[in-house]
C-alpha cells in the first residue's frame, strides 16, 4: 500500500476535482437563482415606484395599475422562490436573508399604496399574513393562503411577513394592528384575526372570495 | 453554507467515489492483462496436475448429480480430475441419487454423519492426494473450460488459490435477475481486487487451493458460517497470493425470493464482519497487508456506517414528508389534491453537489456493470437485469446490512438454512 502512494493520491486528486466540479456547478446554479430574484425585485419595485410616482402628481392613481394582477402575481412568484430556496437549506445565506428583507418592505409599499386609493371600486381582498419558522399553524395558515391566492388570482392581495426577520417596518405593522404571539396573525381588509382560519373562514370573512371567475374575467 | 448533515454525506459519497475510482484506476492500469486472459483459448493436455472437487451434499438430491455431471463434463483429463461427493447425512434422497456414480472411477461417494460443511470439506482434504483442491457446492455447474483456465493461474508460483467468475444459474425472478447484475460487478470488483491483491473471499463454488495451503495454515474452522471468508483471510494474514480468473465461469443457484436472499445476505454479511472482528489485526496496517488491511476492508467497514447512516436520514426524511402532507390535509382537507402546481420552470428544479457527485458515482457503477459482461465474456446482463439492481438492490440491501450490523453488536450468528 505504501509504495503505491502515488495511486492512492492521484485517485484523491480525481474524486476531489469531481467534487469541486459538483459543488461549483451547484453554487453556480444557486448563484443563478438569486440573480433571477434580484431581477424580480427590481421589477417589482419599478412598478411599485411607477404607481406611486403617479399618485403623488396626480393625487390618484390609475385603479388598474394598482390592482394589476400581474403586481400580484409578480410578488407572488418572487414569495414562491424566496421560500423554495428557503425550504432548501439557503435560510441561513446572506443573500436569500437580504432578498426577503428587500421583498417584505416591496409588501409594505405595495400596500400602503393600495390603502390609499379609496376611490378605487373592485378592491381585492386585502389579507396581512404575519407568520414565523417553527409554528405548525403558520404552516397550515401557509398552505390555506397560497390555494387562495392560486385559485383566486385577482380577488386578493396576500402580504406575507416573517416575525423573524430583522426589519423594524415589520414590527410597525404588526404593532398598529395589535398583531399578538402566538402566530399566526391575519389581518384581513383592516381587520385583525389571530389564529389559524381555514378556507371556509376566509371566505366568511371576505365574502368577494366566493364567485371567482366571473369576477376575474370582468376585470381587464 | 452547509448544514453537517450535508457536510455528513458530501463525506460519505466522497469515500464510496474514492473507492470506486480507485477501482477503476486499477483497472485501467491492468487492463490490457486481464482482457487478454480471457481471450486466449485454454486447451487441455496430458501435463495438467491432478485436481480434486469435493462436492458437499445436503440435502440436494435434486441438484447433485447435475452438479457432478457438470464436473464430468470438464474439458480436462479423465485420469487427472478426482470427484469426491461427500454425503453430509442427507434426510432426503440424496445417497440414492449419488449410487449412479459407483462404478464411475473418476467419483467417489463417502457418506458420513452430518457435521456442517467445513467438516466435509476437511474430510475431502485430507483424503485428496492431488496437488490441487477445490469444491463445487451441489447447486452450481462449471462451463467446461473453468478448471484449465484456473489451473492455468497456478503457472505463477506464488499464486497460493484461484477464485472463479460467479454468475446466476437460471436467472427467473426480479430477485435473480437484480443478482445477475450484482455478480457481473462481482466478477469485476474480484479481479481487480486480486490485481491489488485484496481479495477477501474464496467463495465455496469452485475456489481451487494448493493443497500445501492446508498443510500449512490448517484446514477449514467454523467461523460464522462463512467459512470461505475466513479461509480468504487466514491466507492473506499468512501472505499467500489469491488470484482470480475472471473467465473461468461457475453458475450458481440463487435465492429467488426477497426473503431467501434477506436470509442468505444477513449470513454474508453478519459472518463478514464477524470474520473481520476475529482478524482485526489486519486492519489499518497498510505496511504489513497490503491494500487489503490498509484499504479494502475499513473501506468496506465504513460503507456499512455509511448505508446506516444514509437510511436513518433517508427515514427521517420520510418521516417529515409525510409530516407535511398531514400539515396540507389539515390546511385543505380534500382540496390538498386540487392543488394547482406552480408551472414547470428550472428554478425549481433540485440541485445540490450531492446530486452530481452521486450521478458520476452512479455513472460508474454502470461502468463497473459492462466492464464486468466484458471480462466474463459471454455473460450478459439485459437492460432489464440491469434496471432491477438499480430499483431493486438499494432499497433491500439496506436490509440485510443493519441487520447484520446489529447482529455482529448484539453478538448473535445468523443462522445457515
Amino acid at each position: 500500500m505504501i509504495k503505491d502512494w502515488k495511486k492512492y493520491a492521484f485517485t484523491f486528486l480525481i474524486t476531489a476535482a469531481i467534487f469541486i466540479t459538483a459543488i461549483a456547478i451547484s453554487s453556480w446554479i444557486d448563484s443563478k437563482r438569486v440573480n433571477e430574484v434580484r431581477t424580480m425585485q427590481d421589477s417589482i419595485s419599478l412598478s411599485i415606484l411607477s404607481s406611486e410616482t403617479q399618485f403623488n402628481l396626480l393625487k390618484s392613481a390609475s385603479c388598474d395599475d394598482l390592482f394589476s394582477s400581474d403586481l400580484g402575481k409578480e410578488l407572488g412568484d418572487m414569495s414562491d422562490r424566496l421560500s423554495y430556496m428557503e425550504s432548501n437549506g439557503r435560510g441561513q445565506d446572506p443573500d436569500v436573508i437580504t432578498l426577503k428583507q428587500y421583498y417584505s418592505l416591496l409588501e409594505i409599499k405595495d400596500y400602503i399604496l393600495i390603502n390609499s386609493a379609496i376611490q378605487c371600486k373592485n378592491r381585492p381582498v386585502i389579507v396581512l399574513y404575519f407568520y414565523q419558522a417553527h409554528c405548525p399553524d403558520c404552516d397550515k395558515q401557509g398552505d390555506v393562503l397560497t390555494y387562495i391566492r392560486q385559485h383566486y388570482p385577482g380577488n386578493i392581495r396576500v402580504y406575507s411577513f416573517d416575525s423573524d426577520l430583522d426589519v423594524s417596518a415589520i414590527k410597525t405593522l404588526a404593532d398598529i394592528y395589535k398583531i399578538t404571539q402566538p402566530l399566526p396573525g391575519l389581518v384581513i381588509n383592516g381587520k385583525p384575526y389571530s389564529g389559524f382560519h381555514t378556507i371556509e373562514d376566509i371566505q366568511a370573512i371576505a365574502p368577494g372570495l366566493v364567485s371567482t371567475t366571473t369576477a376575474t374575467t370582468t376585470r381587464k | 453554507m452547509y448544514s453537517l448533515r450535508e457536510i455528513a454525506t458530501l463525506g460519505i459519497l466522497f469515500s464510496s467515489l474514492y473507492f470506486e475510482i480507485f477501482i477503476l484506476v486499477t483497472y485501467i492500469e491492468r487492463r490490457k492483462d486481464l482482457h487478454s486472459r480471457a481471450k486466449t483459448p485454454a486447451e487441455s493436455h496430458p501435463d495438467l496436475p491432478g485436481v480434486t472437487i469435493i462436492v458437499p451434499c445436503f440435502n440436494e438430491e435434486t441438484t447433485a448429480c447435475k452438479t457432478i455431471e457438470s464436473l464430468l463434463n470438464l474439458d480436462y483429463p479423465k485420469d487427472k480430475l478426482h470427484i469426491m461427493a461427500i454425503n453430509d447425512g442427507s434426510t432426503d434422497g440424496t445417497a440414492k441419487a449419488l449410487e449412479i456414480y459407483k462404478d464411475n472411477p473418476q467419483v467417489k461417494v463417502i457418506h458420513k454423519e452430518n457435521g456442517g460443511k467445513h467438516t466435509v470439506l476437511n474430510m475431502g482434504i485430507a483424503q485428496a492426494t492431488t496437488e490441487f483442491v477445490g469444491c463445487l457446492d451441489a447447486d452450481s455447474y462449471a462451463k467446461p473450460d473453468a478448471l484449465i483456465r484456473i489451473i492455468k493461474q497456478f503457472s505463477n508460483p506464488d499464486v497460493m488459490a484461484v477464485v472463479p467468475s460467479l454468475h446466476i444459474y437460471n436467472a427467473e425472478t426480479l430477485v435473480q435477475r437484480m443478482q445477475k447484475t450484482e455478480y457481473l460487478i462481482g466478477t469485476f470488483l474480484r479481479s481487480v481486487l486480486a490485481e491489488l491483491r485484496a481479495l477477501y473471499v474464496t467463495p465455496g463454488p469452485f475456489s481451487i487451493f494448493r493443497k500445501s495451503v492446508f498443510e500449512k495454515i490448517g484446514y477449514y474452522r467454523k467461523a460464522h458460517n462463512t467459512e470461505d471468508m475466513e479461509m480468504a483471510l487466514r491466507m492473506q494474514s499468512h501472505g499467500m497470493t489469491i488470484a482470480s480468473a475472471h473467465d473461468a465461469i461457475i453458475y450458481t443457484s440463487s435465492p429467488n425470493t426477497p426473503k431467501k436472499l434477506y436470509k442468505q445476505r444477513v449470513r454474508w454479511t453478519s459472518g463478514f464482519l464477524h470474520n473481520i472482528k476475529d482478524y482485526r489485526r489486519l486492519l489499518f496496517s497498510g505496511q504489513k497487508y497490503g491494500h487489503l488491511g490498509g484499504f479494502v476492508l475499513p473501506m468496506m467497514i465504513v460503507s456499512a456506517g455509511s448505508v446506516i447512516f444514509v437510511v436513518s436520514m433517508f427515514g427521517y426524511d420520510i418521516v417529515r414528508t409525510i409530516h407535511s402532507y398531514i400539515i396540507h390535509f389539515q390546511a385543505l382537507g380534500l382540496k390538498m389534491f386540487e392543488w394547482s402546481w406552480p408551472s414547470f420552470n428550472w428554478f425549481f428544479i433540485h440541485t445540490s453537489p450531492l446530486l452530481f457527485a452521486g450521478f458520476v458515482a452512479f455513472g460508474l457503477v454502470l461502468t463497473f456493470i459492462i466492464i464486468g459482461m466484458k471480462l466474463a465474456h459471454g455473460n450478459r446482463a439485459h437492460i432489464f437485469d440491469i434496471a432491477c439492481y438499480v430499483c431493486l438492490y438499494s432499497l433491500i440491501a439496506p436490509l440485510w446490512i443493519i441487520r447484520s450490523v446489529t447482529n455482529v453488536i448484539l453478538s448473535k450468528q445468523a443462522v445457515w438454512r
